[in-house]
């Protein structure tokens, strides 16, 4: 269960507001997550989704085509700050302190990756989030995860104005 | 006539060299990673570089790259170990995040805490300028195949 009856400080409005576009855009600005080719597909308050193409210069083992895990937690570590930032509504400086990823079986050769992650609790200074990723079914996934961030609203905003 | 990774291993246990296994996995190459040989096991080293930057503010080095680098490095550790020939299967990964990886030069290197016959236990460390202030750590399991061959 999301606390999302939980009011986060108001003085948090400071930072630009969260939209699906804008959201988005500031994807595009990080190079790595260009470089996986990672798009947000939707946020809705404490719950995002995004979608990682199959891509062969990604792959960890060869013999197998399947892609490396290092691929799978660097769009969920991403995801995650995503749905922190969806369920607060605002871009808050965050870092990550904590991330575990349980590898439940190899994802399928030649498909793409989706995970969905959700920020289960918010506090002035830290927030939780569960994810889970599949390929093309949602019901039968390839990793779990659940990752801590820290927030540092007392840090200046690094989002420019123009992402609106 | 292709060179298999299987060949990759075998030819870096009798050269003492795995840049050639590292290059035949493409992600790690997408990094990157260079191996450099050491007695307790190979060190990876991943080049500060554009692409792999997750705040261009910072600007630091994507969390999830750190990841990738500490799993990559346990991987040609169990390589290097003699454990397998092939690529172990990763059961899970933690990763504690010390300090913001700046984008420089990045190293890891992993131990094994223990070994079974099925299931490895890892613990990697990745530092940058001074090993003694590491900006990440891992624990990882992997799953050894069953028979080398």
């Amino acid at each position: 269960m999301a606390d999302s009856s939980q009011t986060v400080p108001p003085e948090w409005s400071r930072f630009p507001a969260v939209s699906l576009e804008g959201m988005n855009e500031l994807e595009d600005r990080i190079p790595q997550i260009r470089a996986l080719g990672i798009k947000v597909l939707s946020i809705d308050g404490p719950v995002a989704v995004s979608r990682l193409p199959y891509q062969e210069k990604l792959v960890g083992d060869p013999e197998t085509g399947v892609m490396h895990g290092g691929v799978i937690t660097t769009q969920i570590d991403n995801l995650c700050a995503v749905a922190l930032h969806s369920r607060i509504g605002h871009y808050v400086p965050c870092v990550t302190i904590d991330l575990r990823v349980e590898y439940l079986k190899p994802a399928a050769p030649g498909l793409a990756v989706h995970v969905r992650a959700e920020c289960r609790k918010v506090t002035r200074q830290v927030a939780f989030i569960a994810a889970t990723a599949w390929n093309e079914d949602e019901d039968d996934p390839i990793a779990f995860a659940s990752c801590t961030y820290m927030l540092l609203p007392e840090r200046e905003s690094s989002i420019s104005a123009s992402s609106d | 006539m292709t060179t298999t990774i299987v060949d990759a291993v075998k030819a870096a246990r009798e050269s003492g060299d795995y840049q050639s296994v590292l290059d035949s996995i493409p992600y790690m190459k997408f990094l990157g990673l260079v191996v450099q040989p050491d007695a307790a096991g190979p060190i990876c080293r991943m080049p500060g570089s554009d692409h792999i930057i997750g705040n261009p503010v910072l600007p630091a080095i994507h969390g999830g790259v750190v990841g990738a680098l500490l799993e990559s490095t346990a991987v040609m550790h169990i390589m290097w170990s003699h454990e397998s020939l092939h690529v172990p299967k990763i059961i899970n990964l933690t990763v504690e995040y010390l300090r913001s990886a700046r984008v420089v030069d990045t190293y890891a290197q992993a131990i094994i805490t223990k070994q079974g016959r099925r299931i490895a236990n890892m613990r990697v460390e990745a530092w940058q300028a001074d090993r003694a202030k590491p900006v990440a750590a891992a624990h990882a399991h992997f799953l050894l195949p069953r028979a080398e061959d």
